[in-house]
């Protein structure tokens, strides 16, 4: 009777998550069904899912000649790259202090890099480029590297902070008296035991990088510094869009994202909701 | 002998003082343009580059293109930054704001004394969008107008009706509409959409009816006015004959479905042709020209773009020359993907690229542009709330127009009271 039940509920999970799963993967499969079609076969009624007459015509064109995409995709990996390394550099050490050290202003210091997350984007763009233009960053992968860490420094060292919290103090301790140095304890038992915390940020920041689109329209103008948000509008014209192309580019920008999250989804999920409850 | 190494020497120098100045004098005009994906377009105007920098070997051109979902705030971005391009196109209904900002100079020096670019060389319609209070800021590069009646002969043949004859009158389009119409098949799409599109359709009605959206100074909106009030109830009649949804539809859903076989008629612009022919390669399709009242005329709305010269471009009359080489009939036919804005071009042009060139040449000649006004996405969007309130019949039609015939001209009184 019991087993019965249960068996009844694993059912319906699974219904349940089977459900779910068509939600959320259906515009994904219209995304590759459209990017292996032609154009005539991409707007028919009724509609239907499985190309009759496949066709790579579409991943050839986005590499095709006239076609920026490849320089874009290069530009994106080099700026989401460059911004991750940069703020787990920073962060790493910032959110050991918040988590650890004992400093006047503390809780003040800290509150503030939270408030930095208040602002919308919207509103301190125009600023940022003044200060960007003065600095004679305009139209430089600097000028989105620096832009990026003005909001994902505070997110980085807010994230890392929990984690280093839920790392007790005894072990750290413990190494100082068996005669490491505070630095070697930091490196040797600290850092090794929030690995997972780590991956976590990084592929957060790397996700969010990846995925910009207002500063990197904002700051790069020259055709050959632009990332993917912005490349991808190519496709986009003023009355007619280039579905097919669009989409295969957009099948092209989600696989490296698909690759990330298989490697460091574990350290994700695990990671974010580990940090959430210390905070 | 000492004399000779002095004056060699002299000589030297001056060469070198000569060539260093040459060099310096040559300069570099930063053009920006629409992002275009024909590779033979891209071809077309690289060569024409070329041809320019042989004609004029002291001026370097650097293009920067960009998509149009990203073009204008780029522009008006570096534009109040005080960091604009030297040239760029702008669209037509965008060239008021820019002049009225004073992002762009008035080219009328220019076009005095120019053998080239002359009035009488390019769309009336298109030139006078370039117009701001009777100073010219922009000289016209390409054109659309909207709308041209695309229609599907089969739905012809199987209501028993002439396919070489489509439809010329309102009344003739209801009725062919309303014979098309049938389960799962309907006349046509209205849509309305979410940009400044949906404006042209119905700014057309409101033209070939005779009528205005503004008045000729563009102080005063017309739109509760008869001509504009009897094209809105033509196009609300137009929903019997068009399946549901037109409010959340845009120009590309309704485009779909006619290329997709579900529409007798459509009314569309001249660069959708490439786009039905690829889409629905198997389609018997014309285009005719777009409606007009019984006693009206056939009168579109142009769209397009025209060059400019902005204020902080430090070689103005080189600027002038890319422009003037740009838009003449032998290069603006070869680098445009639009109808090329040049009257000689667009003929060659619609010849060589389009079907029923005859018909579009025609409709764009019979085209008028937009209201000139610097805040004209706020008028278009109240336009376009109205054609909406009246689609989904929230509002009676002359109460509609009235509503935004009195949000217009507070709009108008605003802007005019407070840019003096």
């Amino acid at each position: 009777m019991m087993r019965g039940k249960r068996r009844g509920m694993v059912v319906l999970h699974a219904v349940f998550a089977f459900l779910l799963a068509t939600f959320v993967l259906f515009p994904f499969a219209v995304m590759l069904s459209m990017s292996l079609k032609a154009p005539d076969e991409q707007f028919t009624s009724p509609p239907y899912l499985i190309p009759h007459r496949p066709t790579m015509e579409n991943y050839i064109e986005v590499f095709g000649q006239g076609s920026m995409f490849a320089r874009y995709f290069l530009n994106s990996i080099l700026v989401a790259f460059g911004t991750t390394v940069v703020v787990l550099g920073v962060s790493i050490f910032s959110s050991y202090g918040y988590a650890r050290l004992a400093f006047p202003g503390k809780s003040v210091l800290f509150t503030l890099l939270l408030l930095s997350q208040l602002f919308p984007l919207a509103a301190i763009i125009v600023p940022l480029y003044r200060i960007m233009s003065q600095a004679g960053l305009i139209d430089s992968f600097f000028s989105l590297i620096v832009g990026y860490l003005a909001f994902s420094v505070p997110v980085g060292v807010w994230l890392l902070r929990s984690f280093f919290l839920g790392i007790p103090r005894d072990l750290e301790e413990a190494a100082v008296i068996d005669g490491c140095t505070r630095m070697q304890a930091f490196w040797k038992i600290v850092i090794p035991l929030a690995r997972p915390g780590i991956g976590a940020t990084a592929a957060y920041i790397l996700f969010i990088t990846w995925q910009e689109f207002m500063f990197a329209l904002t700051f790069i103008t020259t055709q050959n510094k632009r990332t993917l948000p912005v490349g991808i509008f190519d496709f986009v014209g003023q009355y007619e869009t280039n579905w097919g192309n669009l989409m295969a580019a957009s099948i092209l920008i989600c696989i490296p994202v698909f690759i990330l999250f298989l490697f460091v989804q574990k350290q994700l999920v695990g990671g974010l909701t580990e940090g959430a409850v210390k905070g | 002998m000492k004399n000779g190494l002095l004056f060699t020497i002299i000589l030297v120098v001056a060469t070198l003082t000569i060539s260093l100045v040459a060099g310096a004098e040559k300069v570099t005009l930063n053009v920006w343009l629409m992002k275009q994906a024909d590779v033979n377009l891209l071809k077309a105007q690289d060569e024409a580059l070329a041809k320019f920098k042989e004609l004029y070997p002291d001026i370097d051109v650097k293009f920067t293109v960009f998509p149009y979902s990203e073009y204008r705030d780029k522009l008006l971005i570096a534009a109040a930054a005080g960091a604009p391009p030297d040239i760029s196109v702008v669209d037509q209904i965008w060239n008021p704001e820019f002049s009225a900002a004073g992002f762009v100079i008035p080219l009328d020096d220019y076009v005095a004394q120019s053998k080239s670019v002359k009035k009488e060389n390019y769309f009336s319609g298109a030139w006078d969008s370039a117009l701001y209070q009777g100073k010219l800021y922009g000289v016209p590069f390409d054109v659309g107008v909207w709308a041209l009646n695309y229609y599907n002969k089969a739905f012809f043949k199987d209501a028993g009706l002439d396919p070489e004859k489509p439809p010329v009158t309102w009344d003739e389009f209801y009725e062919v509409g309303k014979k098309m119409t049938g389960p799962e098949k309907w006349g046509t799409a209205l849509w309305v959409g979410k940009g400044d599109a949906v404006q042209c359709i119905t700014d057309a009605l409101t033209f070939s009816n005779g009528g205005s959206v503004l008045n000729q100074d563009f102080t005063k909106c017309l739109l509760d006015q008869p001509a504009a009030i009897d094209s809105m109830k033509f196009f609300k009649k137009l929903q019997e004959i068009n399946p549901a949804g037109e409010v959340s539809r845009t120009e590309e859903d309704s485009f779909q479905l006619f290329t997709a076989g579900k529409l007798g008629m459509f009314w569309y612009g001249e660069w959708g042709q490439d786009t039905v022919t690829a889409r629905a390669p198997q389609m018997e399709w014309a285009i005719g020209n777009f409606p007009k009242p019984a006693n009206g005329k056939s009168v579109g709305t142009f769209g397009g773009w025209n060059m400019v010269i902005y204020k902080n471009a430090p070689h103005k009359d080189a600027a002038w020359k890319f422009i003037e080489y740009w838009t003449s009939k032998e290069i603006n036919e070869k680098v445009s993907s639009l109808t090329p804005a040049n009257v000689e071009a667009a003929k060659s042009f619609l010849n060589n690229k389009r079907k029923f060139p005859d018909v579009v040449f025609q409709q764009l000649t019979q085209a008028l542009y937009r209201p000139i006004f610097p805040r004209y996405p706020d008028l278009a969007e109240i336009q376009r709330n109205a054609t909406t309130a009246i689609l989904t019949g929230e509002k009676d039609i002359e109460a509609a127009l009235k509503d935004a015939t009195a949000e217009i001209n507070t709009l108008l009184n605003d802007y005019y009271s407070s840019n003096k």
